[in-house]
């Protein structure tokens, strides 16, 4: 195991689509049951870098909710990169998912953050303003993604280990 | 400036200068004394910052251990108190593993040991030289690690994994994610309050033939999953390998958590799955002492042994003690034999006839038999043919005299000696209600001579002397001559015994008299007690009392007409009258 490893924490509101883009993203281990029993479901996935090296990004994709209670920050412990997944049909999911970054913040220390805009499939019924998107990319680095079509997905994650390792 | 002002200046200008300075430095070294308390833990992180961490903790090393030193003998109770919330819950889990180690041993020692199982495996390491463990080990202590990940307790990622050769690798990452979450998981639903939630961990949980054991470290986790059923030496020694990598990778202040290992790195070869096998199965206590687990076995085969060769014993003993009372029950005069039996040692049943003229045999059989046994006899009456009983009958029925002696040969009654011619014209016919005798053979029986002649004359003659001896008295009741009485006396005994032996009655009367001389009175009471008084002698001597009687008032009153001072005797024999 020469690889270096990182710990990934998807992070959104519920139904914005996490586990489609972790499924999309890597091979399940686990069963998608543990998301509604654990609270959480583990999958790691081998991401390859600019310079040849790979990262393994472990990714904890941890149920979908509004405020992180103590199970939840529990979760988070150790991790370096945050994966946040906003609805763009849903324009509340995308003030959810800056929320939990607040909240994440308080207990990870400077993690590595992208945010991810979801459903671009469906991007004739986005709610979420252009503008505000180009608002945001200004301060987090920001992906417009389709779990369905698989569209912005590995972009998004390769952002992600980049900044991982730098 | 005065003289002496200047003369001392010029003496002592120097040296004044020199303590002033003196002066200088001591008052700046005691300000910079003062400022080290205020300044120590600054310059200490400063220290830290500036990257010197190894040579600030080098040099703070032995202070740091002298004055823990210190504050442990002059202030222990601060120390107690300030490492209590460490030490609590350190030996609340400390107790708890060694009570779970101890239970899991205790109930794999009682299912192995006294089982019928556990039995024949000590059996059969006895037989075949090994050690119990090796053989218990081989049966179904074997075990097997199928996978072992070492992960960062707070991230969950995985710091080295290792499986079985032939089993297809894992998303180690991911398995020790969830494993990590599930440990949190059940952490967070288990221990409510926050004080339980640093020792409730998940230390094992089963599935099926699996078993997953979580061992928790301060900086890394353990995650093993086994098949069968590993001892509890291996989770000791799990929990030490584990010990062992936090001591030797612990990191310096500020740097991160330790990254995975590399597979060809110490750490990661003391993982080895095989070599921990091999290392749980030498230390597990029940492989380490093969001589002293001999012991019970040897125990238990001895008393075994003692107890079965105890009961062959008896047993043989009680049969030799059965053949000796059946062959002499079967020799038992008037016994017919129908069967002996034995329900259970110590018990007898005997079944048969016997003759009413027999000797029971059970006075016999208890001597025979060990104490305390039982004898049940079920014996019905019969007349016997055995010899010894005919004799016996014979001779309860036939009286031979003791001239006469009787023998039984093939069913005839052999009669042999001397007898009265009487007895043995009636031995024919009373030998036929001898049951059992056929033939009654008396050809060496002769008749006794027959004394009765030569007894009646001997009679004759002492009736002849006895009748009219008298006994002279000089005065009243005073004999002359005591003689004559011991002569009347032997006479007497010898005629009695003839009378008796011929079947005859002697009958001998005392009479009295007296002389002409004497009061009336005198002469009317002296005859009836010279009579009673030689009646009294002859009584006093032997002779039988029935013989004897004074005479009738009758027959003294013919006294009176005799005359002289004397005792006179009658004597008569009435024939046919024996005394009985």
């Amino acid at each position: 195991m020469t690889e270096s490893a990182r710990k990934v924490c998807m992070l959104g509101d519920f139904g914005v689509g996490k586990t489609s883009l972790v499924s999309r993203f890597v091979h399940n281990t686990f069963s998608d049951k543990y998301l509604t029993t654990v609270g959480v479901k583990v999958d790691s996935k081998l991401v390859g870098l600019e310079a040849g090296s790979k990262l393994k990004l472990v990714i904890w994709d941890i149920a979908g909710k509004g405020v992180l209670d103590a199970s939840s920050q529990n979760y988070l412990r150790g991790a370096t990169g945050l994966l946040l997944v906003a609805d763009g049909t849903r324009e509340a999911s995308l003030r959810m998912a800056l929320s939990l970054l607040m909240q994440a913040r308080e207990v990870l220390t400077d993690p590595a953050v992208v945010l991810m805009v979801n459903k671009l499939d469906l991007v004739d019924r986005w709610e979420v303003a252009s503008a505000t998107l180009a608002e945001l990319r200004r301060s987090v680095p920001l992906f417009e993604t389709s779990a369905q079509t698989g569209d912005g997905v590995e972009p998004a994650f390769a952002e992600l280990a980049k900044r991982l390792i730098s | 400036m005065s003289d002496y002002e200047r003369l001392r200046q010029l003496l002592l200008g120097d040296a004044e200068a020199r303590l002033a300075a003196h002066a200088r430095r001591l008052e700046a070294i005691e300000r910079a004394h003062a400022d080290i308390a205020r300044q120590l833990p600054e310059l200490l992180r400063e220290s830290q910052q500036q990257g010197h961490t190894a040579t600030l903790s080098a040099a703070l090393a032995v202070p740091v251990a002298n004055a823990l030193g210190s504050a442990v003998r002059d202030q222990p109770q601060t120390i107690v108190d300030a490492l209590f919330p460490v030490i609590g819950p350190a030996i609340r889990k400390a107790i708890a593993e060694a009570l779970r180690d101890f239970s899991e041993g205790f109930n794999r020692a009682l299912e192995s040991s006294l089982s019928p199982r556990g039995l024949r495996w000590r059996f059969e390491a006895w037989r075949s030289g090994s050690s119990y463990a090796d053989v218990v080990l081989r049966h179904s202590l074997s075990f097997r690690i199928d996978h072992l990940f070492l992960m960062q307790r707070d991230s969950g990622l995985l710091l080295l994994h290792r499986s079985a050769a032939d089993l297809a690798q894992p998303d180690g990452d991911a398995i020790a994610g969830m494993l990590t979450a599930i440990g949190d998981f059940v952490r967070d639903s288990v221990a409510g309050d926050a004080g339980l939630r640093s020792e409730a961990t998940l230390g094992a949980a089963s599935v099926g033939e699996h078993l997953l054991w979580l061992i928790e470290g301060p900086r890394a986790n353990l995650a093993v999953f086994l098949r069968g059923v590993p001892p509890a030496s291996l989770r000791a020694l799990l929990a030490e390998r584990l010990e062992h990598w936090h001591a030797e990778t612990i990191p310096a202040p500020g740097e991160p958590s330790s990254g995975p290992l590399s597979p060809h790195s110490d750490s990661a070869q003391s993982w080895d799955l095989s070599a921990l096998q091999r290392a749980a199965h030498r230390q597990d206590p029940t492989s380490s002492r093969p001589a002293k687990r001999r012991w019970p076995l040897l125990l238990v085969a001895i008393v075994v042994l003692l107890g079965l060769g105890a009961w062959l014993w008896r047993g043989w003993m009680w049969h030799q003690h059965m053949t000796a009372i059946e062959q002499r029950l079967r020799d038992w005069p008037g016994l017919h034999l129908d069967r002996v039996e034995s329900p259970q040692v110590g018990e007898v049943h005997i079944r048969g006839l016997l003759d009413p003229l027999a000797e029971a045999p059970g006075p016999a059989l208890t001597e025979m038999l060990p104490l305390r046994s039982i004898v049940q006899m079920d014996l019905r009456g019969f007349v016997s043919t055995d010899p010894p009983l005919l004799l016996r009958r014979a001779e309860k029925i036939l009286l031979p005299p003791a001239s006469v002696r009787l023998e039984i040969r093939e069913g005839r009654l052999l009669v042999r000696g001397e007898a009265d011619a009487q007895w043995i014209a009636q031995i024919a016919e009373r030998a036929t209600r001898v049951a059992g005798i056929v033939d009654v053979d008396s050809s060496d029986l002769s008749v006794t001579p027959d004394p009765r002649p030569g007894m009646q004359a001997e009679l004759a003659v002492l009736v002849r002397r006895l009748d009219g001896a008298s006994v002279e008295f000089s005065r009243d009741l005073i004999p002359d001559n005591g003689a004559a009485v011991e002569s009347i006396l032997r006479d007497a005994l010898r005629a009695t015994a003839l009378a008796a032996q011929l079947g005859s009655r002697l009958t001998l009367v005392c009479d009295g008299y007296h002389d002409p001389t004497g009061s009336v009175a005198a002469n009317q009471r002296l005859p009836a007690e010279r009579a009673d008084w030689l009646c009294a002698a002859l009584q006093r001597g032997g002779v039988p009392s029935d013989a004897l009687r004074a005479a009738s008032e009758a027959e003294a009153a013919q006294s009176v007409l005799a005359s002289g001072r004397t005792a006179r005797l009658r004597a008569m024999v009435i024939k046919g009258a024996r005394h009985d």
